[in-house]
């Protein structure tokens, strides 16, 4: 058995590569592609096969020769020629087209109560070469999520998260949108097939413990304070935007910040104390006197109070098994506790249990996608007869693999963060410019998912009936066989009747 | 005998003191299934609050009602609910109709299990 390739330039065909890889890789909710291709270059022969720009297809398939399976379609982005001595070759390297949702971003947008397909199609219309034939409807409608230039790529990935949904693009460059695991491959990892395999089992990347941090809101508070003559009023919360209005007045006081300026203009009543949430009228020489009199009406001061979207949650009993491994995620674009809310118990959804991974060499497998599942049955590895996702497919199509049918190398099951994932989530943090400035909250809504469940049911239930009266005896307890006219004693005695069982049911 | 919704959401209440626990029993000659999404019986035709409650198991209460023969008197009794004191009906059963000719006396027993 022999697995032919060729690669396929700005539409013509080359299959004198010395090596083509591909690089079929899944991320949590995605799928992406990466190739490189060698090619001698001996006195120039390829000097100008090949442009930045390019489009680029490979195609790949067992004992068919010219083989007609595309396994990558995507552009030229990278040339790099090697001179050695007698040696001249060329690499071309590049991304498949889900690199056009990378350098796109989404309009600043507000999506409520939309589900979430339709949120997908709409922001993949400024996406231009890619359709949405295959974005599949899910099942989840989002009260609320706002993306404001973020990069299409990481917008999907978003609505992928929120939805259990995973996605790419494909050869023909359309976006896939499927639900995660929806698609098997048909092939089965066991014995027969694996010649090199490693598992892995880690709790890198388990999270059990999470707060979710979203923006903050503005919301009207007014306190009022009987003045006694001080010049300091000690409000609740720290105040934005205050508007002070003196006891028999209408007219608002005028303020200004506390240790802005050393003394107090002749056009400031009051200063203000946001760390100390207080607010301190002001008397002195300029600032003349402005002292609240004591014990004259009501003092009145409206201030807007900061609010933080906060959402908390914990698995228990994964805490119990593993200990506490905390996540805390900040986006100031979650403006609605819902939307916080939603993101939480995904997270911990997704991230509670431990990670498992397996890397292996296949024999005799020409064509997999990473996003499809997999089958795996390794006895002496404990995993039996349990489906996998396949995180990433590499194919390497040197001689000897090609005649050896052992081109592919998978990556499956749950991915494993590792530093690219951390660089990343850095990378995107910037990019989103989010500020350390968290206040001291509140309020802070708490989910704790935990083990142990309570329950009420009915044991049992019984319908009995009985005559109505009752019996009666002559004679008495001690001479049950009594008679009439005998000089002891006798009485016409009761006893309750016995009930006669109907029907019954119950759960017990 | 099912746990309605109502009974869920009335015991979820209780714990917040808005809700009566059971108190009564309801009796009925309607026919058709015992449904958790029932609100009250088919044909209601009576009720009775407990006689008594057994709470000697741990972990559960045995209710007891009786219906005298006068008030049983031609009834085809086919369902029978627990109900609380708010008229949320906490659980229901149908069965087979037992039929009351003025002669016999009626006594339900239901036992609930927290578990």
């Amino acid at each position: 058995m022999v697995i032919f390739n060729f690669v396929q330039v700005k539409g013509t065909d080359f299959s004198d590569n010395v090596n083509s890889k591909v690089f079929n890789t899944l991320g949590e909710d995605n799928s992406s592609s990466t190739f490189e291709s060698a090619f001698d270059n001996f006195n120039g022969e390829h000097k100008d096969s090949f442009s930045v720009g390019d489009e680029v297809s490979i195609f790949s398939e067992k004992d068919v020769d010219p083989p007609t399976t595309k396994i990558f379609s995507g552009i030229v982005e990278e040339i790099n020629f090697r001179d050695q001595e007698n040696n001249q070759g060329l690499v071309i390297s590049g991304r498949d087209f889900t690199q056009r949702l990378m350098d796109t971003t989404v309009e600043p947008s507000v999506f409520t109560n939309q589900e979430v397909s339709t949120i997908v199609t709409a922001i993949m219309a400024d996406v231009k070469d890619i359709t949405v034939v295959n974005v599949n409807v899910t099942t989840t409608t989002l009260q609320r999520i706002s993306f404001s230039h973020l990069p299409v790529f990481d917008a999907i990935k978003q609505l992928a998260e929120l939805s259990g949904f995973t996605f790419y693009v494909d050869v023909d460059k359309d976006l896939h949108f499927e639900k995660k695991g929806g698609t098997s491959s048909g092939v089965t990892i066991d014995n027969t097939n694996a010649l090199l395999v490693k598992v892995q089992k880690s709790d890198q990347g388990l999270f059990n413990n999470v707060f979710v941090y979203g923006g903050r809101q503005l919301t009207g508070k007014r306190e009022s304070f009987v003045p006694d003559g001080g010049s300091i009023f000690t409000l609740e919360n720290n105040p934005h935007n205050t508007q002070v209005v003196p006891a028999g007045s209408v007219v608002p006081a005028r303020g200004a910040i506390l240790n802005q300026i050393t003394t107090p203009p002749s056009n400031t009543d009051y200063l203000v104390n946001f760390d100390d949430k207080q607010v301190i009228f002001v008397s002195g020489t300029e600032a003349g006197d402005n002292l609240p009199s004591s014990g004259i009406g009501s003092l009145v001061i409206d201030y807007d109070k900061s609010s933080p979207i906060i959402k908390f949650g914990e698995n228990k009993s994964s805490v119990a098994q593993f200990g506490v491994k905390r996540k805390v995620i900040q986006d100031k674009n979650i403006n609605d506790p819902l939307q916080a809310k939603e993101q939480l118990l995904n997270e911990l959804d997704r991230n509670s249990s431990v990670r498992i991974q397996i890397n292996c060499k296949l024999d005799g497998v020409s064509n997999l996608i990473a996003g499809n599942t997999i089958f795996v049955n390794l006895p002496d590895e404990n995993i039996v007869n349990q489906t996998f996702d396949i995180l990433k497919v590499t194919y390497n199509f040197t001689q000897e693999n090609a005649l050896g049918d052992t081109v592919i190398s998978v990556v499956v099951s749950r991915k494993i963060a590792d530093i690219t994932d951390t660089m990343k989530q850095m990378l995107l943090d910037i990019r989103q410019l989010q500020a350390q400035d968290l206040e001291v909250s509140d309020v802070i809504s708490r989910l704790e998912v935990g083990a142990g469940s309570v329950g009420v049911r009915v044991k049992s239930w019984t319908i009995n009936t009985s005559l109505t009266g009752s019996d009666w005896y002559l004679g008495s307890p001690a001479h049950p066989n009594g008679f009439v006219g005998s000089p002891g004693s006798f009485f016409i005695g009761s006893h309750t009747v016995t009930q006669t069982f109907q029907i019954s049911g119950g759960e017990a | 005998m099912v746990f309605t919704d109502d009974g869920k959401s009335g015991l979820a209440l209780a714990f917040t003191g808005s809700m009566d626990l059971p108190s009564f029993t309801g009796i009925g000659s309607g026919s058709g299934a015992a449904l958790v999404t029932r609100s009250g019986l088919i044909a209601q035709v009576g009720s009775k609050t407990f006689t008594s409650a057994d709470i000697s198991t741990v972990n559960e209460v045995t209710y007891v009602s009786d219906f005298g023969a006068v008030g049983m008197s031609g009834v085809n009794l086919r369902e029978f609910g627990v109900f609380a004191g708010s008229l949320s009906m906490f659980s229901i059963e149908g069965f087979d109709p037992v039929t009351f000719d003025g002669t016999n006396e009626l006594q339900l027993q239901v036992t609930f299990e927290v578990f």
